[in-house]
């Protein structure tokens, strides 16, 4: 009995602890929707923690009016699709050579991918010289060309590749299938769970990145969302100290319909909810090809 | 193993057919050849091209004119650099708020992991791991974003701290360079620990259950079995996660100190990426900026090749 009465209060005590863990998660991304659901004007004032008190849709209306914000969502939306695809493609094509253990250059092949795979891509300045040299900078490819295989994906695709039964292909091979009907018509629809993996570690990388505009372009047509909320960020950062001395030098009477502030949390949200609504459907997907992954390294 | 080149003999053996030349080898493997050599060549570009350009660190390397063209200087600008008290401070910086990240995050994902291994409803166990999976998606741009607002100076954390009294001016969390390597690694641990706990949990899935079984009858309660069964039986797992993230103290991120510092904490938010970056690109001293990289990575080779020894030694689990 006693036992028993010791279980159920440990079940409790860890039920609060992983709730407490999960809020602390979650809690900055409720704050984040409240702020830029309610009046800006309002906001100022303080007192919100988890609901808007004057809901107002302002700041999403100046996010889509803007110009400027609406190129870097489209820089943003053709980075992915077109570099997901582009990777999940190469990626895979690669991984499924390296399952031929007969092919005349594999050893070499090998060896060249894990010198590659150890080495990573190298050090800045010199990869932007090669960037220099190619003509990627201040293109639109610095964002497709440089990360069309990754490494990681590649052994993830191999694994997968490698366990699925032989037969299928073995009976296709003898119906004179070439290796590249073989890979699009045999092994690309039998992959669609790590095609899934992996298209959204793909997609969460393109569409998060920002480093890369930060490096290899200055052209203001090609910054991609995250990198104008960056900007943003930082402009905001800059003048936090200012503006709070201004704010209580003219402290009422300053309606403003929407501020920075309001503005950057909307974009927060809306740079936020594709993922959102993506990476939970795929959990049972990416948990197993994480497993995968780790064994390999 | 081609089927074509086998010849199948009476007694059912395989056999394979005498070899070809290169050309015949070459020719029926076109298709192989078609799908791999183009990333083998995209493999040496992207790379294996780079490479050449760590001469110039060596050099007073000068783009019009190329690495062939420019000065060389031998070791001038490391030497410049181990003068630099700037540069040192980034070293500094660097290990300090990476080996936070490396002894924190493995710590809390790893309590996570047990935490959620004791959950046995699943509903709840999945919406939890859901809900810490998210800070791994989303990018740094938005994590920097949430706590800068969060522990802003009119951010919530303040409001409550001030309504309650506890302080009467707001605290300047990120503006502090003497807590900023705390506040960045919690940051950091925040966004990972959800993620991290998925290989702990997979550790602990695959412990064989007979284990938990006899010691049910032999009497053992849960926290018994958590202490004598699951730890020791992951303790490889964890071992050889702790040895391989060594690999990464000269690595403390671009983006976290990027993002998160500011000229009130350059002193102790700048590390060496972000310095090869502000001394490469914005001032253009490819050079200098090069030997910095390049120490960098060279001292991740050589503690990379340390911790997997220690790891091969210890655990027999080895990365090559």
């Amino acid at each position: 009995m006693k036992k028993a009465i010791g279980a159920s209060i440990f079940d409790l005590v860890n039920r609060i602890l992983l709730t407490i863990m999960s809020a602390t998660m979650i809690y900055p991304f409720i704050y984040v929707l409240a702020i830029s659901l309610n009046k800006a004007a309002d906001s100022n004032r303080g007192g919100i923690y988890f609901f808007p008190r004057q809901f107002t849709l302002d700041s999403y209306r100046i996010v889509f009016d803007n110009n400027e914000l609406l190129q870097a969502a489209m820089v943003s939306i053709g980075r992915t699709v077109i570099g997901t695809s582009l990777t999940i493609l190469c990626s895979a094509m690669f991984a499924y050579v390296f399952t031929k253990p007969n092919y005349f250059i594999y050893k070499p092949m090998k060896f060249i991918f894990f010198m590659a795979m150890f080495l990573g891509s190298g050090a800045l300045i010199p990869v932007y010289m090669l960037y220099r040299s190619l003509d990627l900078l201040n293109k639109f490819s610095v964002y497709i060309l440089p990360v069309l295989i990754s490494t990681w994906f590649v052994i993830l695709f191999r694994t997968y590749f490698l366990q699925l039964p032989n037969g299928i292909e073995e009976a296709a091979v003898i119906d004179g299938a070439n290796e590249l009907r073989i890979f699009f018509c045999i092994i690309i629809p039998l992959s669609t769970p790590m095609i899934a993996t992996i298209g959204l570690f793909a997609a969460v990388d393109q569409w998060n990145a920002w480093r890369d505009t930060l490096f290899f372009t200055s052209n203001d047509l090609l910054k991609p969302l995250q990198f104008v909320m960056m900007e943003i960020m930082q402009k905001a950062q800059a003048s936090t100290m200012i503006t709070r001395a201004a704010m209580k030098m003219s402290r009422v009477g300053q309606v403003r319909t929407a501020d920075p502030m309001s503005v950057r949390m909307a974009i927060t949200i809306i740079t936020t909810v594709p993922i959102v609504l993506v990476y939970p459907f795929l959990q049972k997907y990416f948990i197993k090809g994480m497993m995968i992954g780790s064994m390999k390294g | 193993m081609y089927l074509q080149d086998l010849i199948y003999l009476k007694g059912g053996l395989l056999l394979k057919k005498s070899t070809y030349s290169l050309f015949q080898t070459m020719y029926k493997q076109r298709y192989l050849m078609l799908m791999s050599v183009p990333f083998i060549i995209w493999i040496f570009i992207f790379n294996f091209a780079p490479m050449s350009g760590w001469l110039m660190a060596f050099q007073d390397y000068n783009p019009n004119k190329g690495i062939g063209g420019s000065t060389w200087v031998g070791l001038k600008h490391f030497q410049v650099f181990f003068h630099n008290l700037e540069a040192i401070r980034a070293v500094r910086n660097t290990i300090a708020i990476s080996s936070l990240n490396i002894i924190a995050g493995n710590i809390i994902p790893l309590i996570l992991a047990l935490l959620l291994n004791e959950v046995n409803k699943m509903f709840f166990k999945r919406t939890v791991q859901t809900i810490t999976y998210l800070p791994h998606f989303v990018s740094y741009v938005v994590i920097a974003n949430l706590f800068l607002t969060i522990f802003g100076l009119q951010g919530p954390v303040n409001e409550v701290l001030m309504n309650t009294g506890i302080t009467s001016q707001p605290i300047k969390f990120w503006w502090n360079k003497d807590t900023f390597w705390y506040m960045l690694a919690s940051a950091n641990i925040w966004k990972e620990a959800g993620w991290g706990a998925i290989i702990y949990l997979a550790a602990i899935a695959g412990i064989d259950q007979e284990l938990y079984e006899s010691a049910n009858v032999d009497g053992c309660g849960r926290f018994k079995k958590v202490l004598y069964i699951t730890i020791p039986s992951i303790l490889p797992t964890i071992i050889v996660l702790w040895i391989l993230s060594l690999g990464d103290i000269f690595n403390a991120g671009f983006d976290a100190s990027y993002l998160l510092g500011s000229a009130a904490t350059r002193d102790t938010s700048d590390v060496i990426s972000t310095y090869v970056y502000r001394y490469g690109i914005t001032m253009g001293m490819y050079s200098f900026s090069t030997a910095v990289n390049l120490m960098q990575i060279m001292f991740g080779f050589i503690l990379i090749f340390i911790s997997n020894k220690i790891s091969k030694r210890l655990t027999d689990y080895s990365l090559w």
